[in-house]
């Protein structure tokens, strides 16, 4: 029985830590804010944290599988500015659009690192220009209209529901059922002993390219949420969000060496660096002081992290 | 009725033939041992059949169709299961996710746990394994672990299981449950392929025997009428007192100098080997002052209490299955892992807390793995045998840079010393063969002259030939007044080439054999049962 207690807390110690640095983080949060907890601002945040969860979701995919992408920026700043030009002709075609470029750009990358064996780093830093290129390409200037009814129901409220939380619940749930298909194992499978998973007769190429695939749809949703968050397109806004999304994983508990991870983690760690960011702002220190503060509670929180979940190995 | 036979097949690495025209079959309904050193092939014919590896010329029939397109999958799919010593688990998944890898069983697309617990259990009985399906497979002890690969092999319902060494981690007991589970498979008339180095294993199980050497056929034999000599002779092709070169205390007079360091010519070996003819047995000689002594050396997870005396002119030996430990303590005798215990240098107490402290201590290590912690395989022959030898090469110390004159005269003394084949010194050390890589790996410690040499698995998957001058350079080095320590998953090895071997199971010593006491019946015996056989028999 005790075996099976620490057995459930060994596997949600990733989720429990970051639930307990969460709360922290709103009791500080709520000193500076005290509407905090309102419908109102509930929405706005979730509007604004929403594409970093997701482009978060989508890297810890690709983690998963044993890679890394460096062109989730890119990919994310080209769905947004897929979306934000055609938004005007009809959301669901732009947004069909959008996710089409961004789930063929993971593809293409997955197809590389599956079948011409070039390392993940590589082919996705390679891919991070490319499209950023492209992106440039199609949206010179930041640009392009997303209708403003739907802009205000994003980020206000519609009918008093926060979308943004219905979409990552919605994820969420996406996430779970995938899991639970013979591919959602296969991930985890490749992630972790790739040669035993070959070995076994799984098809692991197959798998990484639908990894990467799975991990530019989750992206191309964060490029249509940041459009429609700001109401236009930018095709230089994606950067920050590669980094980002990266931190947000390996503080979920998501391995660099694949296989090992949870995605309500890595929605959690998501969370925190957005609020994280956020809290810096309020605090009226200067931008350089926030960027240094920043890279510090990241460092300790994960350096932490690792120590209390290490497991003893020969 | 054959129900796979292997035609003319050969199969080269990096322009080693590494198979040369093997053919066998497999009737159905029969249990086949393949026997052969390491190194003789097997794993890669064993490779050829499951789809890991595709041959260079040859083919493979199967069920009476030669095989075509062929892969993991394919080979799954047709009834081909097969356990490997190198287990495919995925340790974060649990065991049930791992029984059913790659082929979990699905409703309306979505794989149930509870299903999957279910469908487990009775194969994982089968094997004699009784764990929760949920635990995760990592968490598991080895031995278990390749159990768990036995019920993940007969979930697909195999017509041919093939067995790489899968019992090298069980027990006496477990080693029984999987020879019932064997005898089933025959009875229901499947058919298996068995590897294994242990030969009783082998006989014990198998109808038939076919013996690899060199990757070619040597022979193939009913199991009723050949024997356990017939079978080592087949496989070692030579006397073993040809392959392993005089113990301590049977050679009379050491080797001095230079000549210490170098692969001995072969009239130096039948010298030797005449001296220790003429030599009546003479007695083992007196343990000396030991230069490095360990007393409960602890590697936590690893090794326990393990007391060792390395010294001047005695190989010892660290023996037992795979995974007790061995490796643990020759890592910590480098400074390579942290660890609790007293060590003496000399008499003196010393602490081993990094290689650079082990190095300065003159002891040299020869790891397992060469390709990461040996050699950089991606850099020169040159550069490796110069890495370790900095203060030989910058003469004014660490101000200068490096002397090409006389870093060109290390590295063709050592390479012709050593017998290393290479194209030249700017030749990749990942273009050699296992056995030069391995020369390189000790070349490297030579000229830093070292007091202790650590050695794990010297030999694994090297040719016999190198074996053999390998074997008697280390005893050379040996009687120039150097400690060696060597592990070793070869019983034969061990008993051929050392003075003393220390039985280790489960992290602890558990046998010492030395002298008339140490046999490959009796350090089996110990390595398995985990305890004292060699005295109270």
């Amino acid at each position: 029985m005790s075996e099976r207690l620490t057995g459930a807390l060994r596997g949600n110690l990733d989720v429990a830590g970051l639930g307990a640095l969460l709360v922290v983080l709103l009791a500080a949060y709520s000193h500076y804010d005290s509407e905090l907890f309102t419908p109102a601002s509930i929405t706005i945040l979730s509007a604004q944290f929403l594409p970093l969860i997701l482009a978060a979701m989508g890297q810890s995919t690709v983690m998963l599988a044993g890679g890394i992408d460096l062109s989730l920026g890119s990919v994310l700043a080209l769905a947004m500015a897929v979306f934000a030009v055609r938004a005007e002709d009809g959301v669901v075609v732009a947004g069909a659009l959008a996710l089409a470029a961004a789930a063929s750009t993971g593809a293409a990358n997955g197809v590389l690192v599956a079948y011409a064996g070039l390392p993940p780093i590589i082919v996705t830093l390679a891919a991070s220009f490319l499209w950023g290129g492209v992106t440039l390409v199609v949206l010179p200037q930041p640009g392009g209209h997303v209708p403003s009814g739907l802009v205000d129901a994003y980020n206000n409220g519609w009918n008093g529901l926060a979308l943004p939380v219905l979409v990552i619940v919605a994820v969420l749930v996406l996430w779970k059922a995938v899991r639970t298909t013979r591919f959602g194992l296969s991930l985890y499978a490749v992630g972790g002993n790739e040669h035993g998973a070959y070995a076994s007769g799984i098809g692991t190429r197959k798998v990484k390219i639908a990894a990467y695939a799975l991990a530019g749809v989750f992206v191309g949703l964060a490029g249509i949420g940041l459009a429609i968050q700001t109401g236009s397109g930018d095709a230089t806004i994606g950067a920050p969000y590669t980094l980002n999304s990266i931190a947000a994983s390996v503080l979920a508990g998501v391995s660099f060496f694949g296989g090992v991870g949870q995605m309500r983690a890595t929605v959690l760690a998501a969370l925190l660096i957005g609020l994280l960011t956020n809290l810096l702002l309020f605090t009226g220190l200067s931008p350089f002081y926030q960027l240094i503060l920043q890279g510090a509670v990241l460092i300790v929180a994960i350096a932490v992290k690792t120590f209390a979940t290490r497991e003893r190995t020969d | 009725m054959t129900l796979l036979a292997v035609e003319r097949v050969s199969k080269s690495f990096a322009g080693n033939r590494v198979l040369n025209e093997v053919s066998f079959d497999v009737r159905a309904g029969e249990v086949l041992a393949l026997v052969g050193e390491n190194g003789a092939g097997k794993s890669t014919v064993l490779g050829l059949i499951t789809g890991l590896l595709a041959p260079d010329s040859g083919r493979v029939v199967y069920d009476g169709d030669p095989v075509t397109s062929w892969s993991p999958h394919r080979a799954r799919e047709v009834g081909i299961g097969s356990v490997h010593q190198e287990l495919s688990l995925n340790p974060h998944q649990t065991v049930a996710e791992n029984v059913f890898l790659g082929q979990w069983p699905s409703r309306r697309g979505f794989v149930l746990r509870r299903d999957l617990a279910r469908r487990a259990r009775p194969l994982l009985e089968r094997v004699g394994l009784d764990v929760d399906p949920m635990t995760r497979a990592g968490r598991l002890p080895l031995g278990r672990q390749q159990l768990v690969e036995l019920a993940k092999a007969l979930a697909s319902k195999p017509r041919l299981l093939i067995l790489d060494e899968a019992t090298s981690a069980l027990d006496d007991d477990q080693v029984k449950g999987v020879f019932t589970v064997v005898d089933e498979l025959r009875a229901a008339g499947s058919s298996v392929i068995i590897v294994s180095h242990r030969m009783g294993e082998l006989f014990a199980v198998s109808d038939r025997l076919t013996v690899l050497k060199d990757g070619e056929v040597m022979a193939t034999r009913e199991r009723a009428e050949t024997g356990h000599d017939d079978i080592v002779h087949l496989m070692i092709g030579r006397e073993l007192s040809d392959l392993f070169p005089p113990k301590a205390g049977e050679v009379a007079a050491p080797v001095e100098g230079e000549d210490a360091l170098a692969i001995p010519s072969e009239e130096a070996i039948a010298s030797d080997k005449a001296a220790a003819e003429e030599t009546p047995a003479a007695p083992p000689v007196p343990a000396g002052r030991p230069v490095l002594s360990a007393r409960g050396l602890t590697v936590p997870g690893a090794c326990a209490d393990v007391d060792l005396d390395l010294e001047p002119g005695r190989i010892i030996g660290l023996g037992g299955l795979q995974g007790q430990g061995q490796r643990a303590v020759l890592r910590a005798l480098f400074g390579l892992v942290k660890h609790t215990g007293r060590i003496e240098l000399d008499g003196r107490p010393a602490r081993l807390a990094s290689p650079r402290e082990a190095i300065r201590s003159k002891i040299a290590y020869v790891p397992e793995d060469r390709k990461v912690e040996g050699l950089h395989v991606a850099q020169t022959v040159r550069a490796n045998l110069s890495l370790t030898n900095l203060d030989v090469v910058t003469p004014a110390r660490r101000l200068t840079t490096v002397d090409r004159g006389a870093e060109a005269r290390l590295v063709d003394d050592l390479v012709e010393r050593m017998r290393i084949k290479v194209t030249g010194p700017d030749q990749e050390a990942r273009r050699l063969s296992g056995g030069n890589q391995q020369k390189v790996a000790l070349a490297r410690w030579l000229p830093s002259r070292p007091r202790v040499l650590l050695l794990a698995e010297p030999t694994r998957g090297i040719d016999v030939g190198t074996k053999r001058e390998i074997y008697h350079l280390l005893r050379r080095l040996a009687d120039s007044g150097v400690a060696v320590l060597v592990t070793s998953g070869d019983t034969m090895e061990l008993v051929g080439l050392c003075d003393e071997v220390a039985v280790m199971y489960e992290g602890a010593v558990v046998d010492r054999l030395a002298g008339a006491d140490l046999t490959e019946e009796r350090l089996v015996r110990a390595s398995v049962t985990g305890t004292e056989a060699g005295t109270n028999v």
